[in-house]
């Protein structure tokens, strides 16, 4: 019983923490960390289901994060009347069909070996068809793009649909994604896999960050609309300006908290039943589960699938609040590493832990700079005072502070907890 | 009682002129052979003949370069380590390979395949057919853990457990599912002797009265002589010889190749 009493004692911890730094920042303020990092705490516990449970290491986050950004722009954003009255529709049908095309051919030639086609002849084939594809396919899209970005409207716009299902596509997409990368790269282990996974987010980064047509690239796309009234929806209806922030937000606030809610009774229920011990076997020894019947490969992929469609939410979610989307702002220190320290130290393999990490790493990365500010300030006053001089740049340090401060949590965490604050629990019940 | 006396030469594992090569080094070498089924076949040989990695082979977890396996009859050369369990073939491991971080109890109750409670849709959407399944392997995993009497250790990490305890537990794994073939890699290393006399007597009695085949390396000659007929020995990636431990062990190739040679610690 003293997990779950220790744990109750942790919950009730950080529950005093957002307490305290609520009444220091004000309603408005917390009320905007405890959104986000209760967006976190899904994107957090994708990560538990790939590491906690499967043992995969996925450094590839950020990745998922954009997709699930790029989505629910994509779907909640306001129709771009320009772009659908101009040829740019045609011409993205002509390249998605060359796309298609080219896919075809690949998988043609990947079966040429029917044909007779056999060993190096394929192989040859194959890289033959992979490079007439590419051909194919830039010959449409490359006009398309220019002509959207230029004369087109700019880029496709939105379809102007509810951003929860922008959300629900930013999971389908990631997972999606997750699943190509997980067929390709899910044969490498442990740190192979992860590098592979930094190189795959790199990728989907450039990409949406180089795809004006599409995204807007670093013009960034905004305003991104809410699920719930904004502030001001509330304003026009007679709300003070300074309420207006913290009911809209508190709104946004309940959504988010619905939607967690509902991710993580399923992934607790998995967890708890004969599926996550089948996970957890595999995570502990992939020969031996393998020899007792465990398709390893598909499993793993199955779970790779499953943490990324959280991640992919909680992108969307974070960018819907945001009401931004952009592209160049995101970066693995953020979004990949971030997350990693919210499971280490929250406790991998522990649901709760997740989240109690997620939700405790988020605020403390959001208030070390403040309370960094307020300490060099006051350190700089006195040594002025004393004739010492102030310290210079004091804003540009205090936020270098947030890295540092997350490091020492971390390292704290690993000595003295090293399976977490809220550990994987044994199973010994009756 | 032992094997069917080869009167019925009827082979449940059938290795054709199987070679792998690790590098320079020939681990198997054009080897052939044939385990009876119904039998309990003895595999011996010195340090580096080639037996775990016979086992690895017949178990689908390494491919052969050369040479076919049948298993049942059936070809299945190449196929991999979980397919070859859904048709009935099972191993342990010469170096334990617990779950560890899982209790004793868990370690069995994955086992069983096709578990309701493996898909994540009936997880969610029919939890009391899962709960249902739970309770039948519970049961199941609590009889083989009295078995094996590992009921006071049922709760405690895998990993924590000794090292004979973590041999008991692979033993017991195949034990949680109908299996044709066991493939036993030095299942009695580091099991005390009281117990080794409980484990042989269950081997055989799973082959009497269950009718498993059993596959069994193993450096304990005694324990080799009391289950095994036939016994095949393997020296350099290649059989040598095969037949009744008593022939075994009068043979002067042998005890040149094998008892010759620098014996190991059983």
């Amino acid at each position: 019983m003293s997990v779950a009493r220790r744990s109750l004692l942790l919950f009730a911890g950080l529950f005093v923490l957002f307490v305290v730094v609520g009444w220091a920042l004000g309603a408005a303020n917390i009320s905007l960390l405890l959104v986000q990092s209760f967006a976190y705490a899904l994107v957090a516990l994708g990560l538990n289901i790939q590491w906690g449970y499967g043992g995969l290491f996925n450094f590839g986050i950020m990745g998922m994060l954009m997709l699930g950004g790029a989505a629910v722009t994509f779907i909640s954003y306001p129709v771009n009347a320009q772009f659908w009255g101009s040829e740019g529709p045609l011409m993205l049908g002509k390249a998605l069909m060359a796309l298609l095309a080219g896919f075809l051919l690949i998988w043609g030639a990947r079966r040429a070996d029917r044909l007779g086609i056999k060993g190096k002849w394929k192989s040859f084939v194959t890289v033959l068809a992979w490079i007439v594809a590419y051909i194919v396919y830039r010959s449409q899209i490359d006009p398309a793009a220019a002509y959207i970005e230029s004369a087109g409207g700019g880029w496709v716009g939105g379809l102007g649909l509810h951003p929860v299902l922008g959300w629900l596509f930013g999971g389908v997409l990631a997972a999606g994604v997750a699943y190509v990368v997980g067929k390709i790269c899910l044969g490498l282990r442990t740190d192979y896999l992860a590098i592979a996974t930094i190189g795959i987010s790199e990728i989907i980064r450039a990409l949406l960050k180089n795809m004006d047509w599409l995204t807007r690239g670093t013009l960034t796309v905004s305003p991104i609309p809410w699920p719930t009234p904004l502030p001001q929806d509330l304003q026009a209806q007679g709300v003070s300006i300074a309420d207006s922030f913290i009911y809209a937000r508190l709104g946004f606030l309940a959504l988010v908290l619905i939607i967690l809610a509902i991710a993580f009774f399923l992934v607790q229920r998995a967890y708890g039943g004969p599926w996550g011990r089948m996970m957890r076997a595999i995570r502990d020894n992939h020969i031996a589960a393998a020899s007792m019947g465990k398709d390893v490969t598909r499993r793993q992929l199955e779970i790779f699938v499953l943490g990324s469609v959280l991640m992919g939410i909680g992108g969307a979610i974070l960018v819907s609040f945001q009401q931004i989307y952009d592209p160049g702002s995101y970066q693995p220190i953020n979004h990949t590493f971030l997350i990693w320290v919210m499971v280490i130290v929250g406790g991998a393999g522990n649901n709760w832990g997740a989240v109690f990490g997620a939700l405790l790493i988020y605020i403390t990365w959001m208030i070390s700079d403040p309370v960094a500010q307020a300490v060099m300030n006051a350190i700089s006053g006195w040594s002025t005072d004393i004739g010492w001089g102030g310290i210079p740049e004091i804003q540009s340090r205090a936020s270098q502070m947030r890295v540092f401060v997350l490091g020492v949590v971390i390292t704290i965490a690993l000595r003295y907890a090293p399976r977490g604050l809220i550990p994987e629990v044994v199973r010994r019940e009756a | 009682m032992r094997g069917r006396g080869g009167v019925s030469f009827d082979a449940v594992i059938d290795v054709q002129n199987v070679s792998k090569r690790f590098g320079g080094l020939r681990a198997v070498n054009n080897c052939s052979l044939r385990v009876e089924r119904g039998s309990i076949t003895g595999l011996i040989g010195p340090n580096g003949a080639g037996k775990s990695t016979l086992f690895n082979l017949v178990a689908g977890n390494i491919v052969p370069d050369e040479g076919r396996i049948f298993f049942d009859g059936q070809d299945v050369t190449g196929l991999k380590p979980h397919q070859l369990f859904h048709r009935g073939m099972l191993r342990t491991f010469q170096i334990a390979h617990e779950f560890s971080n899982m209790t004793a109890l868990e370690n069995l109750m994955m086992v069983p395949s096709n578990q309701t409670g493996e898909s994540l849709i009936k997880t969610w959407l029919a939890p009391g057919a899962v709960k249902d399944a739970e309770r039948h392997v519970r049961q199941k995993a609590l009889d083989v853990i009295d078995f094996l009497k590992l009921g006071h250790v049922k709760y405690e990490l895998a990993g924590n457990l000794s090292g004979g305890q973590k041999k008991l537990l692979e033993l017991g794994r195949t034990m949680m599912v109908d299996a044709k073939v066991v493939l036993l890699d030095e299942v009695a290393a580091g099991v005390n002797r009281t117990l080794l006399q409980d484990l042989a007597a269950n081997i055989e009695r799973m082959n009497q009265e269950l009718g498993y085949t059993f596959f069994v390396i193993e450096h304990d000659m005694d324990l080799i002589g009391r289950l095994c007929d036939p016994v095949i020995v393997m020296a350099q990636g290649e059989k040598i010889a095969e037949g009744p431990m008593e022939e075994i062990r009068a043979n002067p190739e042998i005890i040149e190749a094998y008892f010759g040679a620098p014996v190991e610690a059983a």
